[in-house]
């Protein structure tokens, strides 16, 4: 169990954040410690018991099924006791988890203490809370109960704190109070310097916490939204990859290009009297794809039903689901880029997926996120765009930008040559690819030569889809194939800022400029720059990060005061670690 | 074997960093002379496991106990190890640039894959040194610089004096000073 503590030592360098295990033991109902004023700590719903039974019961399947087996052999006392023995064990473990769980509120942090064996007691104050996020299942809406996740910048998997089951109500509320909180911890931090940055709103400080809904979707747009999901597209190529090995033990005479072409024609001449294969495609194949398209489709409907994007106070809010509700909080400063993606079925329409990139986020979890992004719109099209980026970027004005194709003066483009650099880096990795097939089969080797001029376009197609613009302190990166992709940073964001070259790229001048921010899933890679043109945006860019944190006031991202000097640590004797290869 | 003076002409050990801040941009430098030989005994080292497989490969597969052919497979990643070894590792010191510029730490390093990165001082978090135990034996130590970055989140320059090295960290953390909360 990773014995991680949140702890906001602010002087400290990051990786103390492996804080010392407080010795806060025994007695929770007694003064916690010395200094700290006594904090009433509070106990889960009663339910929780009987949740984490169902979860220790499913996660201890095997076991049972194990037990349950070997009392076939020693008779059938065995069952009962072995089975019997498992549940009041599962059961003990969740009474002892529940009384051993509290959590309060502190006057600056939110305190937390779990464990019955190792205690662990996690101090996360306010101020360094990242989200906080209520979550319901659907035996959890049923009964009228939820979780509640807390996160930190903890560059994680998991939420810091989860508080599984509260009642629903107690759950929104202690939400609500959190963020409160944390705004209130934040306000009274930023306050010196906040005069300047609130033009539009009022006193950051008692900034009631009224909700905007700033978008919903409605059922018909997520059907579109599980109909164009790529899921559709690896189904078909498994279906296809299945059907072309039943196709080679049954019907060896068929011709597989033919099919791959897709020229029904052909299927049918190759078919010829192979009613078998005309029937298995008819009966078994369709109705597999039109199912796992509905299935999309429903899976889609099910996640995202009633999505409603809100702005309450700083916070953005997202809440959807049909069974299991998800509602996940992420405080706009965090926010550090946002992207759009346009997959190969959503692009004919016009269509995409937005998401938002924030700092170090396990993500509001639901599905809807993985790593730092999190879903922002799960359809969007691409032209509306631009109305959403001052939502997040309030500071953006990046209309006349995104409207403007690709090949306006407002865009800085790969060179032309890069085209060429792409399609020899793709021609080496087609050629290799069927190296490897010619080894099993060298009959196909002159088959697979069509696909050649294809990668080819693809390669025309990247290189001018390829873009990179600074406008209004915001970089905008726009790249892809057949899928396309847009990310949207704002400069004073940004982390490290890199030109890379590879040998192929030298060979044509040309460079990768790399935008990092925080947040898995907030880089942007620009491949393909002119050197030149990729070392003077570096320049450029460093050159107007912000010196001193004064200078980032003037955004929505408040400047916080916590000049504190930073110590290093200490010489740190670490295991050797050998230099990389060549 | 190695022409040990080639490389850039500063060395770095020579003259003692600067501590005040205000000192503005410095001139690029390279790493010390001795990484090479610390390099050189890494790609070696690489051979180690290779080596041991191949031999014991072939003498248990490939040749059944022919005890010559067992030593020639074995002794094949030694030779590649060896060439590079030989070939890498000065192109690699000669294209090892770091400079403190006024608002920023400038890595440029690479030789088949350049990479020339800029970190904000504004953006570093915290600076360690560190040194291994060959690393101490060769009198040689590394910084790493860590930023909030989402992937690429600690940059290193290996192969400093150790002296240097501690120059170094001291001046890149006083130069951070507070860092942005995310």
């Amino acid at each position: 169990m990773p014995r991680r503590c949140a702890s906001g030592s602010r002087n400290s360098p990051a990786r103390s954040n492996r804080c010392d295990e407080p010795a806060v033991t025994g007695h929770d109902e007694g003064p916690a410690s010395g200094a700290a004023p006594a904090v009433e700590m509070q106990r889960l719903h009663g339910a929780s018991i009987l949740f984490h039974w169902f979860a220790l019961l499913r996660s201890g399947l095997f076991p049972l099924v194990l037990v349950a087996l070997q009392s076939r052999t020693r008779g059938g006392d065995w069952l009962l006791y072995g089975v019997g023995g498992l549940l009041v064990l599962f059961a003990a473990g969740s009474i002892a988890r529940f009384l051993f769980t509290r959590y309060g509120l502190g006057p600056d942090a939110f305190l937390f203490r779990s464990g019955v064996f190792a205690r662990q007691s996690r101090v996360i104050p306010y101020d360094r809370i990242q989200s906080v996020n209520v979550r319901q299942s659907a035996l959890q809406r049923l009964l009228r109960m939820g979780e509640l996740h807390v996160e930190t910048a903890t560059q994680g998997s998991a939420a810091e704190v989860v508080l599984r089951v509260l009642r629903w109500r107690d759950a929104q509320s202690l939400r609500e109070h959190l963020v409160a909180e944390r705004r209130g911890a934040l306000g009274a931090r930023e306050a010196p310097a906040s005069d300047a940055t609130q033009g539009a709103a009022g006193a950051p400080v008692e900034e009631a916490a009224e909700s905007t809904v700033i978008a919903t979707v409605d059922v018909e747009q997520l059907m579109v939204a599980g109909a164009t999901s790529n899921n559709v597209g690896v189904l078909l190529a498994v279906l296809f990859s299945g059907f072309d090995r039943l196709r080679s033990s049954f019907f060896a005479e068929l011709d597989f290009t033919g099919l791959l072409a897709g020229s029904l024609v052909s299927v049918t001449d190759a078919i010829g009297a192979s009613w078998a294969l005309a029937l298995l495609v008819l009966l078994v194949i369709v109705p597999l794809v039109v199912a796992s398209w509905m299935v999309s489709v429903a899976g889609s409907v099910v996640r995202y039903h009633g999505f409603t994007l809100e702005r309450v106070g700083r916070d953005l809010r997202r809440s959807h689901g049909l069974f299991s509700r998800v509602q996940a909080s992420v405080p706009l400063r965090r926010a550090q880029a946002l992207r759009f993606h346009q997959s190969v079925l959503r692009r004919p329409f016009g269509l995409g997926e937005l998401r938002l990139v924030s700092a170090g986020s396990a993500g509001g979890g639901g599905g809807a996120s993985s790593g730092g992004l999190q879903v922002l719109l799960p359809i969007l099209r691409r032209d509306e765009v631009s109305r959403f980026v001052p939502v997040v970027f309030p500071d953006a004005s990046l209309d006349t930008l995104l409207a403007a194709p690709i090949d306006d003066a407002a865009w800085t483009r790969p060179k032309p040559v890069a085209a060429v650099r792409i399609a020899l880096a793709s021609t080496v990795r087609v050629l290799l690819v069927v190296a490897l097939v010619a080894a099993v089969w060298p009959e196909w080797l002159g088959r697979v030569a069509w696909l050649l001029p294809l990668v080819w376009g693809l390669a025309w197609m990247r290189r001018r889809a390829r873009g990179i613009a600074v406008v209004d302190g915001h970089v905008v990166v726009r790249e892809g194939g057949l899928a396309r992709t847009m990310v949207i940073l704002p400069e004073r964001k940004l982390q490290l800022i890199e030109v890379r070259q590879g040998p192929l790229q030298r060979l044509f001048g040309v460079a990768t400029l790399r935008l990092t921010t925080a947040g898995l899933g907030g880089d942007a890679d620009m491949v393909d720059l002119a050197l030149a043109e990729a070392r003077s945006l570096q320049d450029d860019l460093t050159a107007r990060l912000p010196r001193t944190l004064r200078h980032v006031s003037a955004s929505n991202v408040s400047a916080s005061h916590a000049s504190v000097p930073r110590v290093s640590g200490p010489v740190s004797l670490h295991r050797e670690v050998l230099p990389d290869g060549v | 074997m190695i022409d040990e003076t080639e490389g850039p002409p500063e060395a770095p050990s020579e003259q003692p960093l600067e501590p005040s801040p205000a000192a503005g941009r410095d001139e690029p430098r390279g790493l010390a002379p001795r990484v090479r030989t610390w390099w050189r005994i890494g790609i070696l080292l690489n051979a180690l496991v290779p080596s041991a497989v191949l031999g014991a490969a072939s003498w248990f597969a490939a040749f059944r106990g022919d005890w010559r052919a067992a030593t020639g497979a074995a002794l094949v990643p030694w030779l590649v190890a060896a060439i590079v070894a030989v070939r890498v590792p000065g192109r690699r010191y000669a294209a090892w640039r770091y400079q403190v510029t006024s608002d920023a730490l400038r890595l440029d390093r690479g030789v088949m894959f350049r990479q020339e990165s800029v970190v904000p001082f504004t953006r570093i978090q915290h600076v360690d040194t560190e040194q291994g135990p060959l690393e101490r034996m060769l009198g040689l130590s590394r910084v790493t610089v860590h930023t909030a970055s989402g992937t690429s989140s600690s940059l290193t320059i290996p192969g400093l004096a150790p002296a240097d090295a501690e120059a170094l960290r001291e001046r890149l953390a006083q130069l951070a000073g507070a860092v942005e909360p995310l």
